[in-house]
């Protein structure tokens, strides 16, 4: 059951540097976001907060983020992202490479013995990473950049999950609390750059370089 | 008691958000002086930990608060008379006074927190408050500029996350505890290959913030763009992400990591040092010129911070004298904006001449920023060579003095035409209003204080310093 969940989280991060719909991406975001946020819950033994912590970071993660990053693709009018740096076979490709490099960092790291689970949970938060930066790095839409950052950090929420580690109610809330603003912030910039450039392409964010001086751009 | 620091600032930010008149730049002001009050406060009276140890004062803190404190409250001053320049309140500054508050409280609970966790979430709260200042001017660059330091400063931090989770699996054995007191007892008793894994990620992840080379591609930009009070308030940022890889040293060197750490701390400090040579020479632009300047300063304190006992005590008097002469260029860099409306190098020169307060003070600033004397910079520098000779690393001593030697031709070629020269023809000058010559008052406050701090340093502070440095570098 579990390995299912985590083969899934796998394939859906395949299916995100495959698919040019951002609607499609943030879709998929929402359901890492319930499958990192609730698997603290299969666990043997559940305490109250726990219990309580898992659900609002599902309420955060698959609810109130995805309709934040909706709200921007209506306000920035964008549906899909029309010209990649990378393209998408290639993006296939790379996405199979750092599945393969993710699945041996696994194997090599040791994990299996002190925390009892497979290979392939501890792969799986180190491609979720390599994907959102993968994402970042390789689309040029502001949009897909907080995806990627968002599919990044559930990465990192769900590597700390595989491995057990005591929670802290106050500092995860925390942590949430942040990554909200996070995508309020780039929310509320994506507007600006929508109003200001027309477009919300990243990769045409260049006239900040070592060449240009004020006044002569 | 202890939480006022954190409390006071939020509130006053969020207050001044509704008062649209000029009684929020003065809010400011009251602000870090009711700050800076109760800094000195700490060392007369001291305060009982909150939350089991959570947030507590201990000579670090204390300094790095001092600092703090007063270049918020000199950029407070600075801040105010600089938007009394425009006639009108603008409808931003509402929110830019704001969101500095509200930097000001998350960059205090920061240096006063004592759990990982809280220290990330902190450092995250401080990147997402400073990103709407840097897009105070509302043009298309300091938007680009603002979209690039969100985008990289939350990706780096995050990296500093997975080194929090890291650090905990490495003590998943005593039950991972994260607040550095208990850590420290403990330390030895770590999974050392998790610990060195953690490191790495927190000095990549705050090294982002900080500034360190090759992962400072936000800064220049940043400091470029930023409003000049904005920009003059950036180094005490630096200065908490310093902290932040400071206390996770301090965990390794008690895991018996030091060297290791060392190694890590000098690659990145000597990296900050070549990235700062190369694109200060030639420089057009000063703002970025001195946020390359910022640089290679944090580039010298990663490697003095490296570089035994006597490195980090000139490590941490770098610091502050970072700190304060930064402050104060950008301060001075406002008011030449004013003057010459000009980023341009080539279209500012003979400050000395159109404008001799900012002029004189410009050319104490490039001394006191390049480490003459008798200004405290050159003391610290002089430090953290020492503690690079008496740790045996000459051939290192050496590129870093051809580096600083490279690094103060680019600033001088770039300082003096600016200062003395002649005024570029062709372009309308402002002439220097009364107003612009009050703008220079907590520059020059702040250079003062600098250089007293090259001539003669109060025991008191000098007790401080050397406390602060063998909590970091036992």
């Amino acid at each position: 059951m579990i390995n299912l969940i985590f083969a899934a989280v796998i394939l859906s991060c395949l299916m995100l540097s495959a698919s040019s719909r951002i609607k499609t991406c943030i879709h998929i975001v929402a359901f890492q976001g319930a499958a990192v946020s609730l698997l603290p819950l299969l666990r043997h033994h559940i305490d109250w907060e726990l219990l309580i912590l898992a659900l609002i970071a599902a309420l955060v993660k698959t609810l109130i983020l995805p309709l934040m990053l909706f709200r921007s693709m209506r306000i920035a009018g964008v549906r899909r992202e029309v010209e990649p740096l990378i393209s998408y076979p290639v993006s296939i490709a790379i996405s199979l490479c750092g599945l393969s490099f993710a699945l041996w960092l696994a194997t090599r790291l040791q994990l299996t013995e002190t925390t009892g689970v497979s290979h392939l949970m501890i792969a799986a938060p180190f491609f979720m990473m390599f994907t959102g930066l993968f994402l970042i790095i390789s689309r040029t839409k502001a949009l897909t950049g907080i995806v990627g950052y968002l599919v990044f950090e559930n990465g990192i929420y769900l590597f700390g999950g595989v491995l057990g580690l005591e929670h802290n109610f106050i500092v995860e809330l925390g942590i949430l609390l942040d990554v909200l603003v996070m995508v309020f912030v780039s929310g509320v910039a994506i507007f600006h750059i929508n109003r200001k450039f027309d477009h919300i392409d990243t990769g045409l964010l260049t006239s900040l370089s070592e060449d240009t001086v004020e006044g002569e751009r | 008691m202890i939480t006022l620091f954190v409390v006071i600032p939020a509130l006053a930010g969020i207050f001044s958000l509704w008062i649209k008149t000029t009684v929020s730049r003065e809010i400011m002001i009251m602000t870090a002086v009711f700050h800076l009050l109760l800094t000195v406060f700490t060392f007369i009276y001291p305060f009982e930990p909150f939350y089991n140890g959570w947030m507590a004062i201990n000579p670090s803190s204390q300094l790095f608060l001092l600092t703090l404190s007063i270049l918020f409250l000199l950029v407070g001053f600075y801040n105010r008379d600089y938007m009394a320049l425009n006639s009108r309140v603008s409808r931003y500054e509402a929110q830019q006074n704001c969101c500095m508050l509200l930097m000001f409280s998350a960059m205090s609970l920061v240096i006063l927190s004592r759990h990982f966790g809280v220290i990330w979430v902190a450092m995250e709260a401080t990147t997402l408050f400073s990103a709407p200042l840097i897009y105070f001017h509302r043009s298309h660059t300091s938007l680009e500029a603002t979209w690039k330091y969100l985008m990289i400063c939350s990706v780096g931090i995050a990296l500093a996350l997975l080194g929090n989770m890291l650090l905990s699996y490495a003590y998943r054995a005593s039950g991972s505890p994260m607040l550095i007191d208990d850590l420290l007892p403990i330390a030895a008793s770590g999974d050392r290959n998790w610990i060195k894994a953690a490191f790495i990620f927190f000095i990549v992840g705050y090294g982002t913030k900080m500034g360190l080379a090759p992962m400072h591609s936000w800064l220049p930009d940043a400091y470029s763009e930023a409003p000049p009070p904005v920009s003059a308030i950036f180094p005490a940022l630096m200065n908490c992400a310093f902290l932040s890889v400071l206390r996770t040293g301090e965990v390794c060197q008690a895991a018996g990591l030091g060297e290791f750490r060392d190694e890590i701390m000098l690659f990145f400090g000597i990296a900050s040092l070549l990235f700062a040579a190369i694109f200060i020479i030639g420089q057009k632009d000063y703002p970025r010129m001195l946020a390359y300047s910022s640089v290679e300063h944090v580039g010298l304190m990663s490697l003095g911070a490296a570089c035994g006992p006597i490195g980090m005590i000139g490590s941490i008097l770098h610091m502050i004298n970072h700190t304060l002469v930064k402050g104060m260029l950008f301060m001075i860099s406002g008011n030449i904006l004013a003057v010459y409306r000009s980023r341009n190098v080539n279209k500012v020169g003979g400050m000395l001449q159109v404008n001799p307060p900012a002029g004189i003070l410009w050319l104490a600033g490039f001394m006191a920023i390049t480490g003459l004397p008798p200004f405290g910079m050159f003391i610290s520098k002089l430090l953290i060579i020492r503690g690079m000779l008496n740790s045996g690393s000459y051939v290192m001593a050496a590129v870093v003095l051809a580096l600083i030697a490279v690094i103060f031709v680019g600033m001088l070629l770039i300082f003096i035409p600016m200062a003395m020269g002649t005024p570029p023809s062709g372009t309308s000058l402002k002439p220097a209003r009364p107003r612009l010559r009050w703008l220079l008052f907590p520059a020059l406050i702040s250079g003062l204080i600098s250089l007293l701090l090259g001539i003669y340093i109060p025991d008191s502070v000098y007790n401080l310093v050397l406390e602060v440095s063998e909590i970091f570098g036992r």
